[in-house]
Protein backbone atom coordinates (compact mmCIF):
# COMPACT_ATOMS: atom_id res chain seq x y z
CA UNK A 1 0.00 0.00 0.00
CA UNK A 2 1.13 3.52 -0.78
CA UNK A 3 1.94 5.63 2.25
CA UNK A 4 3.95 8.60 3.45
CA UNK A 5 6.64 7.54 5.89
CA UNK A 6 9.08 9.49 7.98
CA UNK A 7 12.10 7.22 8.07
CA UNK A 8 15.46 7.53 9.76
CA UNK A 9 18.69 7.29 7.78
CA UNK A 10 20.88 4.50 9.15
CA UNK A 11 23.66 5.04 6.62
CA UNK A 12 24.35 6.82 3.36
CA UNK A 13 27.67 5.80 1.83
CA UNK A 14 29.48 5.73 -1.49
CA UNK A 15 29.78 2.15 -2.69
CA UNK A 16 31.59 2.76 -5.96
CA UNK A 17 34.01 5.39 -7.20
CA UNK A 18 31.59 5.90 -10.08
CA UNK A 19 29.40 8.03 -7.77
CA UNK A 20 27.09 5.20 -6.77
CA UNK A 21 25.70 5.42 -3.23
CA UNK A 22 23.67 3.22 -0.94
CA UNK A 23 21.27 4.77 1.54
CA UNK A 24 19.78 2.59 4.23
CA UNK A 25 16.75 3.83 6.13
CA UNK A 26 14.97 2.28 9.10
CA UNK A 27 11.47 2.58 10.58
CA UNK A 28 9.80 1.80 7.27
CA UNK A 29 6.54 0.07 8.07
CA UNK A 30 5.19 -0.65 4.63
CA UNK A 31 5.11 -4.01 2.85
CA UNK A 32 7.37 -3.52 -0.12
CA UNK A 33 7.57 -5.86 -3.11
CA UNK A 34 10.67 -6.39 -5.28
CA UNK A 35 10.61 -4.01 -8.24
CA UNK A 36 8.69 -1.32 -6.40
CA UNK A 37 10.23 2.09 -5.78
CA UNK A 38 10.01 4.92 -3.28
CA UNK A 39 9.84 8.68 -3.80
CA UNK A 40 12.49 10.34 -1.67
CA UNK A 41 11.96 13.97 -0.63
CA UNK A 42 15.32 15.66 -1.15
CA UNK A 43 16.25 19.07 0.27
CA UNK A 44 16.89 21.75 -2.33
CA UNK A 45 14.80 20.30 -5.16
CA UNK A 46 11.04 20.41 -5.61
CA UNK A 47 10.12 16.99 -6.91
CA UNK A 48 10.82 13.79 -4.97
CA UNK A 49 13.35 11.39 -6.50
CA UNK A 50 12.09 7.95 -7.53
CA UNK A 51 14.58 5.31 -6.34
CA UNK A 52 14.10 1.56 -6.75
CA UNK A 53 14.29 -0.68 -3.70
CA UNK A 54 17.50 -2.72 -3.58
CA UNK A 55 16.70 -4.55 -0.37
CA UNK A 56 13.99 -4.66 2.26
CA UNK A 57 14.09 -6.65 5.45
CA UNK A 58 12.40 -6.04 8.75
CA UNK A 59 11.69 -2.37 8.54
CA UNK A 60 14.96 -1.52 6.86
CA UNK A 61 15.12 -0.32 3.30
CA UNK A 62 18.22 -0.05 1.08
CA UNK A 63 18.29 2.33 -1.85
CA UNK A 64 21.13 2.36 -4.38
CA UNK A 65 21.40 5.50 -6.49
CA UNK A 66 23.85 7.18 -8.80
CA UNK A 67 24.56 10.91 -8.71
CA UNK A 68 23.17 12.22 -11.99
CA UNK A 69 22.09 15.73 -11.08
CA UNK A 70 21.30 18.21 -8.35
CA UNK A 71 18.70 16.04 -6.61
CA UNK A 72 20.87 12.95 -6.24
CA UNK A 73 23.86 15.19 -5.41
CA UNK A 74 21.87 16.64 -2.52
CA UNK A 75 20.84 13.13 -1.48
CA UNK A 76 24.48 12.27 -0.83
CA UNK A 77 24.64 15.04 1.79
CA UNK A 78 21.90 13.50 3.92
CA UNK A 79 23.48 12.04 7.03
CA UNK A 80 22.99 9.15 9.38
CA UNK A 81 20.34 9.98 11.99
CA UNK A 82 18.45 12.47 9.82
CA UNK A 83 14.76 11.88 9.14
CA UNK A 84 13.55 11.85 5.56
CA UNK A 85 10.10 11.66 4.06
CA UNK A 86 9.44 8.76 1.73
CA UNK A 87 6.44 7.83 -0.33
CA UNK A 88 6.57 4.05 -0.23
CA UNK A 89 4.86 1.17 -1.99
CA UNK A 90 5.03 2.79 -5.43
CA UNK A 91 4.74 0.88 -8.69
CA UNK A 92 3.55 -2.63 -9.44
CA UNK A 93 6.79 -4.52 -8.80
CA UNK A 94 7.91 -7.80 -10.36
CA UNK A 95 5.35 -10.56 -10.84
CA UNK A 96 6.31 -13.28 -8.37
CA UNK A 97 3.21 -15.34 -9.02
CA UNK A 98 4.21 -16.16 -12.56
CA UNK A 99 4.75 -19.85 -13.28
CA UNK A 100 8.47 -20.43 -13.53
CA UNK A 101 10.83 -23.19 -12.48
CA UNK A 102 14.05 -21.71 -13.86
CA UNK A 103 13.86 -17.90 -13.64
CA UNK A 104 16.57 -15.78 -15.18
CA UNK A 105 17.49 -12.45 -13.62
CA UNK A 106 19.36 -10.10 -15.92
CA UNK A 107 20.60 -6.63 -15.10
CA UNK A 108 22.85 -3.95 -16.52
CA UNK A 109 24.54 -1.13 -14.61
CA UNK A 110 22.32 0.48 -12.00
CA UNK A 111 19.58 -1.85 -13.21
CA UNK A 112 21.18 -4.52 -11.01
CA UNK A 113 19.93 -2.66 -7.92
CA UNK A 114 16.27 -3.78 -7.77
CA UNK A 115 17.26 -7.28 -8.89
CA UNK A 116 18.98 -8.00 -5.57
CA UNK A 117 15.73 -7.96 -3.59
CA UNK A 118 14.04 -9.86 -6.43
CA UNK A 119 16.71 -12.59 -6.35
CA UNK A 120 16.31 -12.92 -2.58
CA UNK A 121 12.55 -13.30 -2.89
CA UNK A 122 12.86 -15.85 -5.70
CA UNK A 123 15.22 -17.86 -3.47
CA UNK A 124 12.67 -17.67 -0.65
CA UNK A 125 10.23 -19.35 -3.02
CA UNK A 126 12.69 -22.26 -3.33
CA UNK A 127 13.64 -21.27 -6.87
CA UNK A 128 17.22 -21.17 -8.10
CA UNK A 129 17.42 -18.05 -10.22
CA UNK A 130 20.26 -17.72 -12.70
CA UNK A 131 21.66 -14.20 -12.35
CA UNK A 132 23.45 -12.37 -15.16
CA UNK A 133 24.83 -8.89 -14.49
CA UNK A 134 26.69 -6.47 -16.70
CA UNK A 135 28.80 -3.46 -15.70
CA UNK A 136 30.92 -1.06 -17.70
CA UNK A 137 34.00 -1.92 -15.65
CA UNK A 138 35.16 -2.85 -12.17
CA UNK A 139 34.68 0.71 -10.81
CA UNK A 140 31.09 0.87 -12.01
CA UNK A 141 30.14 -2.41 -10.40
CA UNK A 142 28.50 -2.77 -7.01
CA UNK A 143 26.90 -5.39 -4.76
CA UNK A 144 28.83 -8.26 -6.36
CA UNK A 145 29.66 -9.71 -2.94
CA UNK A 146 26.07 -9.38 -1.77
CA UNK A 147 24.79 -11.16 -4.88
CA UNK A 148 27.38 -13.95 -4.40
CA UNK A 149 26.21 -14.46 -0.84
CA UNK A 150 22.65 -15.17 -1.97
CA UNK A 151 23.32 -17.10 -5.18
CA UNK A 152 26.06 -19.32 -6.57
CA UNK A 153 24.60 -19.07 -10.06
CA UNK A 154 25.98 -15.62 -10.92
CA UNK A 155 27.82 -14.53 -14.04
CA UNK A 156 29.11 -10.98 -14.59
CA UNK A 157 30.12 -9.35 -17.88
CA UNK A 158 32.29 -6.24 -18.14
CA UNK A 159 32.07 -3.97 -21.17
CA UNK A 160 35.79 -3.10 -20.93
CA UNK A 161 36.55 -6.79 -21.37
CA UNK A 162 34.51 -6.76 -24.56
CA UNK A 163 31.56 -8.60 -23.11
CA UNK A 164 27.98 -7.43 -22.65
CA UNK A 165 25.43 -8.99 -20.34
CA UNK A 166 23.37 -9.75 -23.44
CA UNK A 167 26.31 -11.85 -24.72
CA UNK A 168 25.92 -13.97 -21.59
CA UNK A 169 22.25 -14.30 -22.40
CA UNK A 170 23.07 -15.28 -25.97
CA UNK A 171 25.36 -18.05 -24.67
CA UNK A 172 22.57 -19.66 -22.62
CA UNK A 173 20.78 -22.66 -24.04
CA UNK A 174 17.00 -22.54 -24.27
CA UNK A 175 16.67 -25.05 -21.44
CA UNK A 176 18.55 -22.95 -18.91
CA UNK A 177 15.64 -20.58 -18.21
CA UNK A 178 11.90 -20.50 -18.68
CA UNK A 179 11.15 -16.86 -17.70
CA UNK A 180 13.19 -13.68 -17.28
CA UNK A 181 13.22 -10.52 -15.20
CA UNK A 182 15.30 -7.68 -16.68
CA UNK A 183 16.35 -4.21 -15.60
CA UNK A 184 18.93 -1.89 -17.13
CA UNK A 185 19.51 0.73 -19.81
CA UNK A 186 16.89 0.73 -22.54
CA UNK A 187 19.21 -0.47 -25.39
CA UNK A 188 20.18 -3.45 -23.22
CA UNK A 189 16.54 -4.24 -22.48
CA UNK A 190 15.69 -4.06 -26.15
CA UNK A 191 18.48 -6.57 -26.87
CA UNK A 192 17.16 -8.83 -24.14
CA UNK A 193 13.75 -8.59 -25.76
CA UNK A 194 15.22 -9.66 -29.09
CA UNK A 195 17.43 -12.47 -27.76
CA UNK A 196 15.34 -14.06 -25.02
CA UNK A 197 13.40 -17.11 -26.14
CA UNK A 198 10.86 -17.05 -23.30
CA UNK A 199 8.28 -14.75 -21.78
CA UNK A 200 9.52 -12.26 -19.26
CA UNK A 201 9.25 -8.75 -17.88
CA UNK A 202 11.18 -5.50 -17.90
CA UNK A 203 11.57 -2.81 -15.29
CA UNK A 204 11.67 0.55 -17.10
CA UNK A 205 12.62 4.01 -15.92
CA UNK A 206 11.81 7.59 -16.79
CA UNK A 207 11.69 11.03 -15.26
CA UNK A 208 8.66 11.08 -12.99
CA UNK A 209 6.74 13.52 -10.84
CA UNK A 210 3.86 12.34 -8.61
CA UNK A 211 4.70 8.61 -8.44
CA UNK A 212 1.04 7.63 -8.10
CA UNK A 213 -0.36 7.94 -11.63
CA UNK A 214 -1.99 11.37 -11.35
CA UNK A 215 0.14 13.65 -13.47
CA UNK A 216 0.88 11.39 -16.47
CA UNK A 217 4.44 12.71 -16.66
CA UNK A 218 5.73 9.15 -17.22
CA UNK A 219 3.10 7.68 -19.56
CA UNK A 220 4.15 5.49 -22.45
CA UNK A 221 2.13 3.96 -25.24
CA UNK A 222 2.03 0.16 -25.10
CA UNK A 223 0.23 -2.57 -27.03
CA UNK A 224 -2.21 -2.51 -24.11
CA UNK A 225 -2.92 1.24 -24.22
CA UNK A 226 -1.28 4.09 -22.33
CA UNK A 227 0.55 3.06 -19.15
CA UNK A 228 2.06 5.24 -16.43
CA UNK A 229 5.45 3.82 -15.47
CA UNK A 230 4.95 4.99 -11.88
CA UNK A 231 1.65 3.22 -11.28
CA UNK A 232 0.99 0.64 -14.04
CA UNK A 233 4.77 0.00 -14.18
CA UNK A 234 7.67 0.31 -13.76
CA UNK A 235 7.55 -3.40 -14.62
CA UNK A 236 5.89 -4.19 -17.94
CA UNK A 237 5.55 -7.60 -19.54
CA UNK A 238 7.35 -8.60 -22.72
CA UNK A 239 4.99 -8.21 -25.64
CA UNK A 240 3.23 -5.06 -24.52
CA UNK A 241 6.24 -2.73 -24.70
CA UNK A 242 6.76 -0.78 -27.91
CA UNK A 243 10.56 -0.49 -28.30
CA UNK B 1 -12.21 33.54 18.61
CA UNK B 2 -11.74 29.75 18.49
CA UNK B 3 -11.23 27.75 15.30
CA UNK B 4 -14.80 26.41 15.75
CA UNK B 5 -16.27 29.83 14.95
CA UNK B 6 -14.27 30.06 11.78
CA UNK B 7 -16.02 29.75 8.44
CA UNK B 8 -13.91 28.40 5.58
CA UNK B 9 -16.78 28.13 3.10
CA UNK B 10 -16.82 30.11 -0.13
CA UNK B 11 -19.35 30.57 -2.92
CA UNK B 12 -18.64 30.15 -6.63
CA UNK B 13 -21.60 31.17 -8.82
CA UNK B 14 -24.16 30.15 -6.21
CA UNK B 15 -22.38 26.86 -5.37
CA UNK B 16 -21.22 26.76 -1.75
CA UNK B 17 -17.92 24.94 -1.20
CA UNK B 18 -16.90 23.79 2.31
CA UNK B 19 -13.52 25.38 1.71
CA UNK B 20 -11.72 27.09 -1.18
CA UNK B 21 -9.26 24.23 -1.78
CA UNK B 22 -9.51 22.70 -5.25
CA UNK B 23 -6.79 20.43 -6.70
CA UNK B 24 -5.98 21.80 -10.15
CA UNK B 25 -6.58 20.05 -13.44
CA UNK B 26 -3.73 17.83 -14.58
CA UNK B 27 -2.41 17.33 -11.06
CA UNK B 28 -5.18 15.12 -9.72
CA UNK B 29 -6.26 12.81 -12.54
CA UNK B 30 -9.96 12.03 -12.14
CA UNK B 31 -9.74 11.94 -8.35
CA UNK B 32 -9.09 8.20 -8.05
CA UNK B 33 -5.42 8.29 -7.04
CA UNK B 34 -5.09 9.89 -3.61
CA UNK B 35 -7.62 7.73 -1.76
CA UNK B 36 -4.74 5.98 0.02
CA UNK B 37 -3.77 9.28 1.64
CA UNK B 38 -7.04 11.03 2.55
CA UNK B 39 -10.78 11.17 1.89
CA UNK B 40 -11.23 13.47 -1.10
CA UNK B 41 -14.69 14.45 0.19
CA UNK B 42 -12.95 16.96 2.47
CA UNK B 43 -11.91 19.02 -0.57
CA UNK B 44 -13.88 22.08 -1.64
CA UNK B 45 -13.99 20.36 -5.03
CA UNK B 46 -11.42 19.28 -7.61
CA UNK B 47 -10.82 20.01 -11.27
CA UNK B 48 -10.38 16.89 -13.35
CA UNK B 49 -7.80 16.21 -16.04
CA UNK B 50 -8.17 18.32 -19.18
CA UNK B 51 -10.50 16.30 -21.39
CA UNK B 52 -10.78 16.42 -25.17
CA UNK B 53 -13.35 15.01 -27.59
CA UNK B 54 -11.21 12.07 -28.73
CA UNK B 55 -8.78 10.17 -26.49
CA UNK B 56 -5.30 11.74 -26.55
CA UNK B 57 -1.97 9.95 -26.14
CA UNK B 58 -0.06 13.08 -25.18
CA UNK B 59 3.58 13.80 -25.96
CA UNK B 60 6.57 11.47 -25.97
CA UNK B 61 8.82 11.19 -22.89
CA UNK B 62 10.56 12.96 -21.26
CA UNK B 63 7.53 15.00 -20.27
CA UNK B 64 8.94 16.58 -17.14
CA UNK B 65 11.90 18.79 -16.28
CA UNK B 66 12.73 20.74 -13.17
CA UNK B 67 14.13 24.10 -12.14
CA UNK B 68 14.70 25.88 -8.84
CA UNK B 69 11.31 25.98 -7.10
CA UNK B 70 9.35 24.59 -9.99
CA UNK B 71 8.79 22.00 -12.66
CA UNK B 72 8.09 22.06 -16.39
CA UNK B 73 5.69 19.58 -17.93
CA UNK B 74 4.81 18.72 -21.49
CA UNK B 75 2.28 15.96 -20.87
CA UNK B 76 0.18 17.18 -23.79
CA UNK B 77 -3.33 16.50 -22.47
CA UNK B 78 -3.19 12.71 -22.35
CA UNK B 79 -6.78 11.75 -21.54
CA UNK B 80 -9.35 9.05 -22.34
CA UNK B 81 -11.75 11.35 -24.23
CA UNK B 82 -15.05 12.96 -23.24
CA UNK B 83 -17.25 9.91 -23.86
CA UNK B 84 -15.31 7.65 -21.52
CA UNK B 85 -15.31 10.41 -18.90
CA UNK B 86 -19.07 10.96 -19.15
CA UNK B 87 -20.11 7.31 -19.53
CA UNK B 88 -17.65 5.54 -17.21
CA UNK B 89 -15.38 7.73 -15.11
CA UNK B 90 -17.87 10.22 -13.65
CA UNK B 91 -20.43 7.51 -12.65
CA UNK B 92 -17.57 5.56 -11.03
CA UNK B 93 -16.32 8.70 -9.27
CA UNK B 94 -19.76 9.42 -7.82
CA UNK B 95 -19.44 6.22 -5.78
CA UNK B 96 -16.48 7.61 -3.82
CA UNK B 97 -16.89 11.37 -4.18
CA UNK B 98 -20.18 12.90 -3.11
CA UNK B 99 -19.62 16.52 -4.12
CA UNK B 100 -19.64 18.13 -7.52
CA UNK B 101 -16.47 18.34 -9.61
CA UNK B 102 -15.07 20.99 -11.89
CA UNK B 103 -14.87 19.69 -15.46
CA UNK B 104 -11.78 20.88 -17.33
CA UNK B 105 -12.63 20.82 -21.03
CA UNK B 106 -10.30 21.24 -24.03
CA UNK B 107 -10.68 21.16 -27.77
CA UNK B 108 -8.93 21.68 -31.07
CA UNK B 109 -11.75 23.69 -32.64
CA UNK B 110 -14.75 25.73 -31.45
CA UNK B 111 -16.94 22.80 -32.54
CA UNK B 112 -14.94 20.43 -30.27
CA UNK B 113 -15.35 22.72 -27.27
CA UNK B 114 -19.06 23.18 -27.91
CA UNK B 115 -19.59 19.43 -28.33
CA UNK B 116 -17.67 18.58 -25.15
CA UNK B 117 -19.28 21.30 -23.05
CA UNK B 118 -22.81 20.42 -24.17
CA UNK B 119 -22.14 16.80 -23.19
CA UNK B 120 -20.57 17.55 -19.81
CA UNK B 121 -23.33 20.08 -19.05
CA UNK B 122 -25.74 17.15 -18.65
CA UNK B 123 -23.63 15.44 -15.96
CA UNK B 124 -25.21 15.80 -12.56
CA UNK B 125 -21.93 15.68 -10.62
CA UNK B 126 -20.34 18.56 -12.54
CA UNK B 127 -20.57 21.92 -10.72
CA UNK B 128 -18.58 24.18 -13.03
CA UNK B 129 -17.31 23.80 -16.58
CA UNK B 130 -13.71 25.01 -16.69
CA UNK B 131 -12.77 25.80 -20.27
CA UNK B 132 -9.07 25.27 -20.87
CA UNK B 133 -7.85 27.80 -23.45
CA UNK B 134 -4.38 27.75 -22.02
CA UNK B 135 -2.58 24.41 -22.40
CA UNK B 136 0.83 25.27 -23.91
CA UNK B 137 1.63 21.65 -24.81
CA UNK B 138 -0.67 20.80 -27.70
CA UNK B 139 -0.25 21.89 -31.29
CA UNK B 140 -3.86 22.74 -32.06
CA UNK B 141 -6.53 24.57 -30.11
CA UNK B 142 -6.18 25.34 -26.40
CA UNK B 143 -3.69 28.21 -26.04
CA UNK B 144 -4.49 29.40 -29.56
CA UNK B 145 -7.84 30.62 -28.19
CA UNK B 146 -6.42 31.94 -24.94
CA UNK B 147 -4.05 34.45 -26.52
CA UNK B 148 -6.62 36.27 -28.64
CA UNK B 149 -9.35 38.45 -27.09
CA UNK B 150 -11.54 37.97 -30.15
CA UNK B 151 -11.11 34.17 -30.30
CA UNK B 152 -11.76 33.70 -26.59
CA UNK B 153 -14.83 35.98 -26.78
CA UNK B 154 -16.27 33.94 -29.67
CA UNK B 155 -15.50 30.65 -27.95
CA UNK B 156 -17.07 31.71 -24.66
CA UNK B 157 -20.19 32.93 -26.43
CA UNK B 158 -20.62 29.67 -28.34
CA UNK B 159 -20.12 27.57 -25.20
CA UNK B 160 -22.55 29.68 -23.17
CA UNK B 161 -25.19 29.13 -25.87
CA UNK B 162 -25.20 25.34 -25.26
CA UNK B 163 -24.69 25.16 -21.49
CA UNK B 164 -26.66 25.78 -18.31
CA UNK B 165 -23.90 25.30 -15.74
CA UNK B 166 -21.47 28.09 -14.79
CA UNK B 167 -18.69 28.41 -17.38
CA UNK B 168 -15.27 29.50 -16.12
CA UNK B 169 -12.45 30.20 -18.57
CA UNK B 170 -8.95 29.10 -17.52
CA UNK B 171 -6.50 31.63 -18.89
CA UNK B 172 -2.91 31.44 -19.97
CA UNK B 173 -0.34 33.88 -18.56
CA UNK B 174 1.53 33.73 -21.88
CA UNK B 175 -0.05 36.97 -23.12
CA UNK B 176 0.91 40.63 -23.20
CA UNK B 177 -2.25 41.90 -21.54
CA UNK B 178 -4.14 39.49 -19.29
CA UNK B 179 -6.83 42.06 -18.45
CA UNK B 180 -7.81 42.40 -22.10
CA UNK B 181 -8.31 38.62 -22.39
CA UNK B 182 -10.22 38.43 -19.09
CA UNK B 183 -12.55 41.24 -20.10
CA UNK B 184 -13.18 39.54 -23.47
CA UNK B 185 -14.23 36.34 -21.65
CA UNK B 186 -16.68 38.30 -19.53
CA UNK B 187 -18.12 40.04 -22.59
CA UNK B 188 -18.65 36.56 -24.04
CA UNK B 189 -20.66 35.65 -20.97
CA UNK B 190 -18.12 33.82 -18.77
CA UNK B 191 -19.41 33.18 -15.24
CA UNK B 192 -15.91 33.11 -13.79
CA UNK B 193 -12.20 33.00 -14.54
CA UNK B 194 -9.38 30.68 -13.52
CA UNK B 195 -5.95 32.32 -13.39
CA UNK B 196 -3.34 31.08 -14.32
CA UNK B 197 -2.24 28.07 -16.36
CA UNK B 198 1.48 27.32 -16.75
CA UNK B 199 4.10 29.71 -18.11
CA UNK B 200 5.87 28.46 -21.21
CA UNK B 201 9.49 27.47 -20.61
CA UNK B 202 12.25 24.97 -21.37
CA UNK B 203 15.50 23.45 -20.07
CA UNK B 204 18.57 22.20 -21.92
CA UNK B 205 20.62 19.23 -20.75
CA UNK B 206 24.31 20.21 -20.56
CA UNK B 207 25.48 16.65 -21.22
CA UNK B 208 23.49 16.11 -24.42
CA UNK B 209 23.22 19.84 -25.29
CA UNK B 210 19.62 19.16 -26.27
CA UNK B 211 16.30 20.22 -24.72
CA UNK B 212 15.32 18.04 -21.76
CA UNK B 213 11.71 17.75 -22.87
CA UNK B 214 10.93 15.73 -25.97
CA UNK B 215 8.40 18.44 -26.83
CA UNK B 216 11.23 21.02 -26.40
CA UNK B 217 8.97 23.47 -24.53
CA UNK B 218 6.58 22.91 -21.67
CA UNK B 219 4.65 24.70 -18.96
CA UNK B 220 6.37 26.01 -15.82
CA UNK B 221 4.53 25.54 -12.55
CA UNK B 222 5.30 25.36 -8.85
CA UNK B 223 6.23 27.86 -6.13
CA UNK B 224 8.29 30.01 -8.54
CA UNK B 225 5.19 31.14 -10.45
CA UNK B 226 3.15 32.17 -7.39
CA UNK B 227 4.02 35.89 -7.59
CA UNK B 228 3.11 35.95 -11.30
CA UNK B 229 -0.25 34.28 -10.63
CA UNK B 230 -0.98 36.60 -7.73
CA UNK B 231 -0.13 39.66 -9.82
CA UNK B 232 -2.48 38.58 -12.62
CA UNK B 233 -5.33 37.80 -10.21
CA UNK B 234 -4.80 41.23 -8.63
CA UNK B 235 -4.84 42.99 -12.02
CA UNK B 236 -7.87 41.14 -13.34
CA UNK B 237 -9.90 41.53 -10.12
CA UNK B 238 -10.05 45.29 -10.66
CA UNK B 239 -11.53 44.87 -14.11
CA UNK B 240 -14.15 42.11 -13.90
CA UNK B 241 -17.31 41.39 -11.92
CA UNK B 242 -17.07 37.58 -11.95
CA UNK B 243 -15.40 35.29 -9.40
CA UNK B 244 -11.77 34.34 -9.95
CA UNK B 245 -10.19 31.03 -8.98
CA UNK B 246 -6.52 31.74 -8.27
CA UNK B 247 -3.97 29.09 -9.24
CA UNK B 248 -0.20 28.99 -9.53
CA UNK B 249 2.38 27.88 -6.99
CA UNK B 250 0.10 27.68 -3.96
CA UNK B 251 1.42 25.19 -1.40
CA UNK B 252 0.33 26.52 2.02
CA UNK B 253 -2.69 27.96 3.84
CA UNK B 254 -0.88 31.30 4.01
CA UNK B 255 -0.60 31.44 0.23
CA UNK B 256 -4.29 30.52 -0.09
CA UNK B 257 -5.20 33.58 1.96
CA UNK B 258 -2.70 35.75 0.11
CA UNK B 259 -4.22 34.74 -3.25
CA UNK B 260 -7.70 35.47 -1.93
CA UNK B 261 -6.62 38.91 -0.73
CA UNK B 262 -5.38 39.55 -4.28
CA UNK B 263 -8.87 38.83 -5.61
CA UNK B 264 -9.51 35.09 -5.71
CA UNK B 265 -12.77 33.60 -4.39
CA UNK B 266 -11.26 30.10 -4.31
CA UNK B 267 -7.92 28.57 -5.23
CA UNK B 268 -6.61 25.62 -7.17
CA UNK B 269 -3.55 23.70 -6.07
CA UNK B 270 -1.50 21.96 -8.73
CA UNK B 271 2.15 21.02 -8.57
CA UNK B 272 2.16 20.79 -4.76
CA UNK B 273 0.04 17.61 -5.09
CA UNK B 274 2.87 15.99 -7.04
CA UNK B 275 5.37 16.84 -4.32
CA UNK B 276 3.14 15.70 -1.46
CA UNK B 277 -0.08 13.81 -2.28
CA UNK B 278 -1.60 14.87 1.08
CA UNK B 279 -0.94 18.57 0.62
CA UNK B 280 -4.57 19.63 0.02
CA UNK B 281 -5.74 17.72 3.08
CA UNK B 282 -2.99 19.34 5.16
CA UNK B 283 -3.85 22.84 3.90
CA UNK B 284 -7.55 22.29 4.71
CA UNK B 285 -6.56 21.29 8.27
CA UNK B 286 -4.21 24.23 8.57
CA UNK B 287 -6.57 26.87 7.14
CA UNK B 288 -8.68 27.59 10.29
CA UNK B 289 -5.52 27.96 12.38
CA UNK B 290 -3.95 30.40 9.92
CA UNK B 291 -7.25 32.29 9.69
CA UNK B 292 -7.40 32.58 13.47
CA UNK B 293 -3.82 33.77 13.61
CA UNK B 294 -4.62 36.43 11.02
CA UNK B 295 -7.94 37.37 12.64
CA UNK B 296 -10.06 36.18 9.72
CA UNK B 297 -13.48 34.89 10.72
CA UNK B 298 -14.92 34.11 7.31
CA UNK B 299 -13.09 33.51 4.02
CA UNK B 300 -16.05 35.02 2.17
CA UNK B 301 -15.03 38.41 3.50
CA UNK B 302 -11.43 38.54 2.36
CA UNK B 303 -11.60 38.27 -1.43
CA UNK B 304 -9.87 41.29 -2.93
CA UNK B 305 -9.03 42.62 0.53
CA UNK B 306 -5.63 43.86 -0.65
CA UNK B 307 -7.18 46.38 -3.03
Amino acid sequence: MKRIENAKIASNVKISVANIYCMTVVNVEDEIKPGQFVNVSVPGVLLPRPISVTDYKGNQLSLIYRVVGEGTENMTRLEKGETITLLTGLGNGFDLDVETKRPLVIGGGLGAAPLFYLTKELKKRCLKPKVLLGFKNDEESFYRGQFRRITDDLDIAYVVEGKLVTDLLQDLSDEEYDYFYACGPKPMLESVNNIAVTQGEFSLESRMACGIGMCKCCSVETNDGMKTLCKDGPVLKKGIIRW
Amino acid sequence: MGTNDIDTSVILSGWELDNPIIPASGCFGYGMDVGAFYDINKLGSFSFKGTTKEPQKGNLLPRVAEYNSGMINSVGLENPGIHKVVDEILPELSKIYHKKVIANICGKTIEDYVYNCALIDKCENVGIIEVNVSCPNVKEGAMMFGVSPHAVYELTREIKAVTTKPVYIKLTPNVTNIVEIAVACCRGGADGLVLINTLQGMRIDLKTRKPVLNNIMGGCSGPAIFPVAERMVYQVYNNVDVPIIGVGGIDSAEKVIEMMLAGATAVEIGTANLVNPSVCSEIIDELPKVMEKNKIKSLKQITGGAH
